[in-house]
Parts: structure tokens; sequence; C-alpha cells
């Protein structure tokens, strides 16, 4: 499995880690900037893993809107059922989103049709991802202000308060800065920019996915991923220069498995189709 | 080297004692006069041609050797200078000097949108209404009451981006003012609609006469985008440039162009930097043009745009 969200392997620099103390310390959610594949969505499922804490994320899309992050109301179930003479609550149609579970788990538990997948961690603790805010229209982080700034927020329809129950609480949100993000946000966010890490970095991260998912890191796994590293870092300054886009942590971690498996090296008459595959990716033919 | 007469010769002069018009003549500053003429003809070394003019009134050169002048004129040993300074010397300290400004420190033009509320009313304007907001209501009560079936829920319209935006920027003469401004502002309509969302085509006097992504090479005829996409112009549709303009667009052109626009299911309207005073009845017709200017609200364009 390519991109896991089990949290298990993530190497955090020491930018990052003060970034996530920051956050926890004022309370604020903790924006994560950077280009695509650079680790940002797989965070918050780490430090949830770290911490123990209850993981909920919510990827967001170009019609996501601020009120799903906090609840839905099935308004066509409501409609047929009342239509159907049966006996209708508006509260059995309240659905939570990530951040009621994150601020109350009690109460979002009582409105849940499903039950709760992080009922074995610690009901006290738990951690959101908001995942590519900038794919949503610019309404979606202005509606999110108060929500994320008060802890509370009342549910329209039933006119439920929804308040900080206990405990503590980390919102991770993400953006590839596909659009501006509104000002006002960006003031109530901590904004750590994840910069590409360098060839001792690279084979760091490889080391812990290969311990943690591959059984190991062999002498020739780390000879190869010291290759792969230093031609990555090669292969990103050039296309910074060409305004391309670098090759991610992501595409390095694809291009070493693809390595391993088929046993090929940076010497090996494939390796520059593999490269262009894996890393440069072209846009168009050429 | 000589050095040209001036006052403070004379000055010099009289301060050693010189008799002053004995002195004024002998440095040629004034006629001679008969009587020193004839007791001291030999004497007249300088003044030859008093009345002549002196060409330009610089500042005396610096000297370094004794005058030549005091041994003509024999009894006269003060105006030779002993010490010039070079012109110019002060005792003021030299303060430190500013930059001098590069091609990268020009002053920023200022944009044609007020800069706080750029975002709001790009917005609004590249912002198109579907219905998938709030269940509406009064429309399924409506629908209740008549004991119509009810085939799709009624939903109040919501504004969104998610349609993406065509850009189409006018280059041709009449906006070659405003080239600065149209770069700034698709890179605002980037940050606000999103770079994956925005497409960005440049044509020059109207559409039809064919778009393309970058230079004139590129260009081809125009086909509207996909369905539900907000196309923005920005151009002075025909109303600026010279007098005589010879490729302005005409309004059959415009027309032509809107229709193929709308007949794809866009939506388009206009950011024209010419008062609406100034724009032609046919436009105002076809389609939303708001004025590109500070005076422009969130408000305005939203309300620009809802018209059609």
């Amino acid at each position: 499995m390519p991109d896991r969200r089990d949290g298990l392997a993530y190497v955090m620099s020491p930018k990052l880690e003060l970034a996530v103390d920051i956050a926890y310390a004022t309370g604020r959610p903790l924006l994560l900037r950077g280009d695509p594949g650079s680790g940002k969505s797989s965070l918050a499922a780490h430090i949830a893993r770290e911490k123990d804490a209850r993981y909920y994320e919510h990827v967001v899309t170009s019609r996501t809107q601020a009120q799903d992050l906090l609840w839905t109301f099935d308004t066509v179930r409501r409609l047929a059922d009342a239509q159907l003479g049966r006996p209708v609550k508006d509260h059995d149609y309240v659905e939570p989103g990530v951040l009621w579970w994150a601020f109350a788990r009690r109460s979002a538990a009582r409105h849940a049709t499903d039950t709760e997948s992080n009922s074995s961690r610690l009901p006290t603790h738990s951690v959101v991802l908001v995942d590519e805010i900038d794919k949503a229209d610019p309404d979606v982080p202005n509606g999110l202000l108060t929500p994320l700034g008060s802890n509370q927020f009342k549910v329209t329809e039933t006119a439920d308060e929804v308040r900080l129950e206990e405990g503590s609480h980390l919102v991770i949100v993400t953006t590839n800065e596909e659009r501006e993000l509104p000002q006002a946000f960006l003031r109530r966010c901590v904004v750590v920019w994840l910069d590409h890490p360098d060839a001792d970095g690279l084979v760091a991260i490889a080391r812990k996915h290969l311990d943690t998912y591959e059984g190991g890191m062999t002498a020739p796994d780390e000879e190869l991923a010291r290759e792969l590293a230093e031609s990555v870092v090669e292969l990103r300054k050039e296309m910074e220069r060409e305004a391309s886009r670098p090759p991610s942590t992501a595409e390095f971690l694809d291009a070493l498995r693809a390595c391993r498996e088929l046993g090929i090296t940076t010497s090996s008459p494939q390796w520059r189709e593999l490269r262009d595959m894996a890393l440069v990716k072209q846009q168009s033919g050429g | 080297m000589t050095t040209q007469v001036w006052l403070g010769d004379l000055l010099r002069a009289i301060a050693a004692g010189a008799e002053p018009r004995r002195a004024a003549e002998m440095l040629g500053l004034v006629p001679e006069s008969a009587e020193t003429a004839a007791a001291e003809p030999a004497a007249v070394v300088t003044g030859s041609e008093p009345a002549a003019p002196t060409p330009s009134p610089a500042p005396p050169e610096p000297v370094d050797t004794v005058d030549t002048t005091a041994t003509a004129l024999g009894e006269v040993p003060m105006l030779p200078e002993l010490r010039r300074e070079p012109a110019g010397v002060t005792d003021w300290a030299p303060g430190p000097s500013l930059p001098l400004p590069g091609a990268d420190q020009s002053p920023e033009p200022t944009p044609l949108l007020a800069p706080r509320t750029t975002a709001a009313v790009l917005h609004a304007l590249l912002a198109t209404l579907t219905d998938d907001g709030e269940p509406d209501v009064e429309a399924i009560s409506e629908l209740w009451a008549q004991g119509k079936p009810m085939r799709i829920l009624p939903r109040h319209p919501r504004p969104t981006l998610r349609f993406g935006v065509q850009v189409l920027v006018d280059v041709g003469e009449a906006m070659e003012l405003f080239a600065r401004d149209q770069h700034d502002l698709v890179t605002r309509i980037r940050a606000v609609a999103g770079v994956e969302t925005t497409s960005v085509a440049y044509f020059a006097d109207v559409p039809t006469r064919g778009t393309g992504p970058r230079g004139r090479r590129t260009w081809r005829d125009y086909t509207p985008p996909s369905r539900g996409t907000r196309v923005l112009l920005l151009s002075d549709f025909g109303i600026g440039g010279p007098v005589f303009h010879d490729r302005r667009g005409t309004p059959a052109e415009w027309r032509e162009f809107i229709t193929s626009v709308r007949r794809a299911g866009c939506s388009p309207v206009g950011l024209a930097p010419y008062p609406p005073s100034r724009r032609p009845a046919w436009l105002s017709d076809s389609m939303p043009v708001l004025l590109w200017d500070r005076g422009t609200t969130a408000g305005r364009a939203s309300m620009a745009v809802r018209r059609g």
C-alpha cells in the first residue's frame, strides 16, 4: 500500500516537532504547507498514534462546505420519512462531523449512526486532519473560523450546542497552495512549511519505512537508497531550474520500492525510464 | 598653467596696499586711464584687451607655482597665490548615500481594484450559482401543496468556484496600457479561483478572431470551455484605442462571441477599465460588464453577475 495512514513510519524534523508543540501550547490549528507528497497528510495519523489519541480525517473536495466538518443533516431521508408518515425527530438525521467528534466525543456518539472507529484510543485526546482545504471554495476556511477559535458551534437544525467536553485536541489542516487562504484563517493558525528533505533525510525516511513495513534495511538497500536520494536531490535542482514540479518524498519512496523489487540501480539501463516514470513524470510526451 | 584674473585678485592686491584703481587697471579689470598709459606704457600686460569679456566665469584653476604676473608687474608682489584648495572642498562630513534604485526596485503600480477587497470582488465576479445550497422549504411546500411529485429536491442557489474560470485577456492595441494590470489580475484570479481550475487565453480586440494560451503563434479559433465555467474578459470591448482603430472589434463579432459562450452553457462577464457612460448600449444589453476600478465592490460585482 503506497499511501498509508497508519502513522507508523514518519520522520519528524525538529522544525515540525516545534510546530506541533506550538500548536498544542496555543490551542491553534496547525496549517501544513508544502509541495504534494511532502508528508503533510501523514503527520496527523502519526501524532495520533504517538499520543494514543483518537484520529479523524476529512478530505476536502471542491463541493465541501464548512458545515460538513461540523455536522451533516440528512434532508432527503427526513423528507422521505415525513412523506411516509413515520415519526420524525430532527436529532435522528444529524450526523456528526470530524470536529464534533474531536470536540465532544460523547455527544457525537449519541447522534452517530455508525460506531466510533477510535474506541480503543484515549477518549480525552484527539487529532483531526482536514486535508487539502485549498480545494474548497474560499467560504470554507472562513466558515471554520468560529468553531476552530472557540471550540464550539451550534447545530442549526436541532439548536444543540456542541462544546469542548474534556481533554485536548489538535487540528491539522493541509494545503497544496492550489488557492490562497483567507488572511483571517491564516491569522488563526500555526503555519509551517514542510521543506524537501536533503539526501540524508531521504535515506532516514527510507530506513524508517523499510524497517517498519519491509522487515528492515539491508546494506544493499541503504546503498540503493543513498544513490536514489542523491539522484532525487540533483533532479530537484534541475527541475526547479526548469520551473517544473520537483519529485516528492513520496515519489522517492515509490522509486525505491520499484528499484528494490525490480533489481534496478542508478547505473542500470532501465534507470532512466524508471526515473522518468516514477520521478520526472513529464506532462507532455517527448 | 595660467590663471584668469578675477575680483579676488583685486582684493588681494588692495589688501596688500595697492592703490585700487591702479591695481584694477593692472589686472585688466578696468580700462587703463590715459595718464597711466602715458606714464607706464610698458606695464600693460594683461589689460591689452580690457573690453573683451571672459568667455566663461569658471572658478580659477589651482596653481602650484608663483604667478608670473607678479614678475611682470614688478612692484606688485601680492598677486601670486600661495595656496589654493580644490574647488568644492568643505568641512561637511560625507553622509551615507541612498542606494540607487535597481531594476527590481521600481515602485509597484497601484492596482486598479482596491487591494483589500480584490479577493472578495473576484470571488463575487467569478463564482457561478449552483443549486446545492440549503433545501428550499418554500418550493418543497409548494410542490406538496399542489400534490406534485418531487423528482428533484429544490435547493437554494449557492455561489461556487468549483466549475472553474476561463480568463480571456485582450492584448490588442487599445489595451496595451493595461498590460501590467492584466498580468497582476490574472495572478490574483489564480490565487482566488485556484491554479488548476483557472485557464488563461489571450486575444486581440475580439476573441472570435483567435485565442491562445501564449503568443499569437498559439492562437486558434475560440472554443468555449466546459459547461458551467465562468468566462471573464479583461477587455475594453472596443471602447478605447485610437479613434480610427481599424482592427476594433465590431458589435457583430462581440455578439457572436457572447452567443457562443452562452450556447456552451457558460456565463460571460467582463471587466473594462472604462466607465459605464462610455460603454455602447449593445454591450450592456449583451453581458454583465463591471468597471475595473477602485470603486468596484464585492456587492456591485455580485449584483452585476446576478443580473446577468
